[in-house]
């Protein structure tokens, strides 16, 4: 049921010399330059597969208060901040991330990512999956087209299974806006069997995993503590067996389940593990925290960590769990809270991934569904832009320390080189040893195409 | 990317400005090119043994051409140079942690007796509330627990029997940040600014001293401004008329003015305005985010936020804008000050990691007259 044999086969990650010949032939029928040369390097290196973590910033930062500042814009545009020099020359970030200012050479900005939906639910499927095919509107109105998988799901896919860690974890609840979940969060098309394993982090309660809640008179309410969680762990086996709950659950949960009771597995989870300086690099909040999480599981080997900076799109002032989506008091959230931890956080992901050599073999991506609005809107704030927004990404071999794509003076179009979402998952697919050959063996198309500026 | 010789002594680190002021490098953070390029100012060649006299920092005021002179005349120099050294470059004030659970607070006020705290805490299910706090070993409580909506901004009126707070009236939704005025307890609460006719907020609310009048922000008729309401929520009158954000007042000890943040000028600067005369002045000039300004309970000083150096600190400054002082100077993030009743001043940090209440152990104003 796993096809452990037709996963390796398609997992270019193999780095093998047979299989960039299979590759090569391939090209010969159609396969895209990029894909070929992709596979030529990946061919040449012996370097272990890459991961990928995704810092989903859920609600829609600004671009102009964070990586595409417009200091000669009129005041209703470029808002209070200025921007600050980085490490590399030429580039400039908010003032509002000195952290991030120091480490530029470790990231590549995108400036001209758009699409063309200013749906939070629609543009999260979007960027999740890079179509809006089946995805839903805050009325509920589904798209047409079969809803495709997310980008944790066709690595999860393509990786295929390991019997002692899922490949594909988010760490954070499901996506809302409005208080309804949107789409594109998992398999897909591909199937549940590739639905991310969900985890979070919550200060003072510590690691919590949501589907133990299927478990009778098991619930993160009881997970009070690091003990708790490790109480509970050891008690999992004899629970499995007797829980009717669990006799339904399908074969990955029970694999996920099986994961939790292993020793090597409360390893992964356990924050605790890391030294005091480490955890206070990272911050002392849950997205800080959970970074420091998808760190760990990279480095135990899961392919695809998914980071959500929160579940609801709406600020906490407006009875969420602190999303992005700022109508109004943008600026005070910014200033405040988002900003700095955004900034501590990122920044101390990239320089533990650096120093532990594991960067040139983690890809991190920071973006959300989309911009804000270039112009304040009256009530301090800034609403929905699709039509040009940033995007963050690192290691795993891209080229960084540059800007890719230009917004315009007001930074409300692309001025050069607009991408797609489509366009950076496939170039970080490809990163990943995942091209058009991989995607159309499990019957899907291509989402875009190569950004080359970050090869 | 330049870099100028200010520098900035941290304790056991330096920082370097550029020459825009729009990066701040530690000497252990910048990297190798950078730090090679940040130009030391060399130590005193004199006592250092090494170069001509002409090289001394304080040549300048050697006028012998003997050793004894320079020796003499560089002591001089330094003890001048120590004398007219601003706060800044000092040590700062040390600080008690009043708090230590760790999650986001903004806004501490003191109650105008000194006997309780009220802060605004982020809980772990990403509320807001207000808490309590009446001493270290007494666990905080939860003021308006009966309230289910999001709650925050608490500050008490001058003699201590009214409270005026914010509270968010539709969730989920996009700002309908109403103005709330209850008696201390939290008990008999009513609205005294809000907008039924569509989203906007009205917070950070500051009492006149004769309690009579609050000061506050509001989005109400389009952008962020100051308005004062009388505390039965009637005369609401607008203060201020500016494209840009006018936020964070707060009433003189005196009555007769009002400080606040505003992006008038580019940043975040600070303003006063006069309230006689309607006119507003500037404060700060810094290049750099200066915010949430607080005035002393004597009325001659002014604690704010700033990033001017890099990083949020909390400054001291005349209540004419003029000698700004940075109390806190450390490398976490300082933020939102307040004054105790006694002139000590009260801070979020997370200078241990976490974010806690701190409060200077000396008193950095003279009381409340």
């Amino acid at each position: 049921m796993l096809r452990w044999g037709r996963i390796r086969t398609l997992d270019c990650q193999g780095r093998s010399r047979r299989a960039f010949l299979h590759a090569g032939s391939l090209a010969a029928l159609g396969l895209s330059l990029p894909d070929a040369l992709r596979m030529r390097a990946t061919a040449a290196d012996s370097s272990p597969p890459r991961s990928m973590i995704l810092l989903w910033l859920w609600g829609g930062p600004s671009h102009i208060d964070t990586f595409d500042m417009k200091p000669q814009a009129p005041q209703e545009f470029r808002g209070p901040y200025r921007p600050v020099a980085t490490n590399v020359p030429g580039i400039e970030v908010c003032e509002l991330f000195p952290r991030l200012a120091r480490c530029a050479d470790k990231y590549a900005i995108v400036r001209s990512l758009h699409h063309d939906t200013n749906d939070h639910g629609i543009g999260g499927t979007v960027g999740l999956t890079s179509s809006t095919a089946g995805g839903a509107s805050l009325g509920g109105i589904v798209l047409p087209g079969q809803l495709k998988p997310t980008h944790g799901a066709i690595v999860s896919r393509l990786r295929g299974f390991r019997p002692d860690i899922p490949s594909f974890i988010t760490l954070g609840g499901n996506l809302t806006q409005g208080r309804r979940p949107i789409r594109g969060e998992g398999g897909g098309s591909l199937g549940s069997l590739y639905d991310p394993f969900r985890m979070d982090y919550e200060v003072d309660v510590g690691v919590k995993i949501p589907d133990l809640d299927l478990i009778p008179g098991l619930n993160s309410a009881t997970l009070n503590s690091r003990q708790d969680l490790l109480a509970a762990m050891e008690q999992l086996p004899q629970r499995l067996d007797q829980s009717p709950s669990v006799q339904r659950l399908d074969q990955f949960y029970q694999q996920a389940f099986s994961l939790l009771t292993s020793g090597k597995a409360r390893k992964f989870f356990d924050l605790d593990q890391e030294s005091p300086a480490v955890q206070n690099a990272y911050g002392h909040f849950r997205f800080g925290q959970c970074c420091l999480m998808a760190r760990r599981l990279v480095e135990s080997g899961v392919p695809f960590v998914q980071v959500n900076w929160s579940s609801t799109v709406e600020p906490v002032e407006d009875g969420g769990e602190g999303g992005w989506d700022m109508h109004d008091r943008n600026f005070s959230i910014m200033q405040d809270r988002h900003a700095w931890m955004l900034d501590q956080s990122v920044s101390a992901l990239l320089n533990d991934l650096d120093q532990r050599g594991m960067l040139e073999q983690t890809i991190v991506m920071a973006v959300g569904e989309f911009g804000r609005t270039p112009r304040i809107n009256p009530k301090a704030g800034r609403d929905h832009w699709e039509h040009c927004y940033s995007g963050l990404v690192a290691g795993g071999g891209l080229k960084c320390g540059q800007v890719v794509g230009a917004s315009d003076a007001l930074g409300e179009r692309p001025a050069a080189r607009p991408m797609h979402p489509g366009d950076l998952a496939m170039t970080l697919y490809g990163q990943l040893g995942i091209g058009t050959t991989q995607l159309t063996g499990v019957g899907l198309a291509p989402p875009g195409e190569v950004i080359e500026e970050l090869l | 990317m330049g870099f100028s010789s200010e520098v900035i002594n941290r304790g056991n680190s330096i920082q370097f400005l550029d020459l825009d002021r729009s990066v701040i490098l530690t000497n252990n953070a910048a990297p190798d090119s950078v730090r090679d390029r940040v130009p030391l100012s060399p130590p005193c060649s004199l006592f250092s043994g090494r170069g001509e006299w002409r090289d001394c920092c304080c040549a300048p005021l050697i006028v012998g051409n003997t050793q004894v002179l320079r020796v003499v005349a560089c002591v001089l120099f330094l003890l001048t140079c120590l004398l007219f050294t601003p706060l800044s470059a000092a040590e700062p004030p040390a600080v008690t942690r009043l708090t230590r659970d760790g999650r986001f607070k903004q806004r501490p006020v003191w109650s105008p007796d000194g006997k309780s705290l009220l802060f605004s805490q982020h809980t772990g299910d990403n509320k807001i509330m207000i808490l309590q706090w009446t001493g270290e070993n007494v666990p905080v409580q939860q003021l308006m627990s009966a309230v289910k909506l999001p709650q925050l901004d608490a500050i008490w009126s001058a003699d201590g029997k009214w409270l005026a707070w914010t509270k968010v009236e539709q969730t989920p939704g996009q700002g309908n940040l109403d103005l709330w005025v209850s008696l201390a307890d939290g008990s008999e609460p009513h609205l005294i600014a809000g907008n039924t006719a569509g989203l906007s907020h009205e917070e950070w609310a500051s009492w006149s001293p004769d309690g009579k009048r609050l000061v506050f922000t509001s989005t109400f008729e389009k952008n962020q401004e100051l308005y004062v309401v009388d505390v039965s929520g009637e005369n609401r009158q607008r203060l201020t008329n500016d494209p840009a954000f006018d936020v964070h007042p707060h009433w003189s000890p005196d009555g007769k003015k009002i400080v606040f943040a505003t992006s008038r000028w580019g940043d975040f600067e600070l303003a006063v305005l006069d309230l006689a005369t309607s006119t507003v002045t500037r404060l700060t000039t810094s290049r750099g985010l200066d915010d949430y300004p607080v005035w002393s309970p004597d009325g001659t000083q002014i604690a704010f936020t700033s990033n001017r150096d890099g990083n949020f600190e909390i400054y001291l400054i005349q209540a004419d804008g003029s000698d700004p002082r940075n109390i806190t100077q450390q490398p976490g993030s300082d933020n939102f000050p307040g004054w105790s009743p006694d002139g000590k001043v009260i801070f979020v940090s997370n200078r241990d990691n976490r974010f806690d209440l701190y409060q200077t152990t000396v008193p950095l104003s003279k009381p409340a007259f």
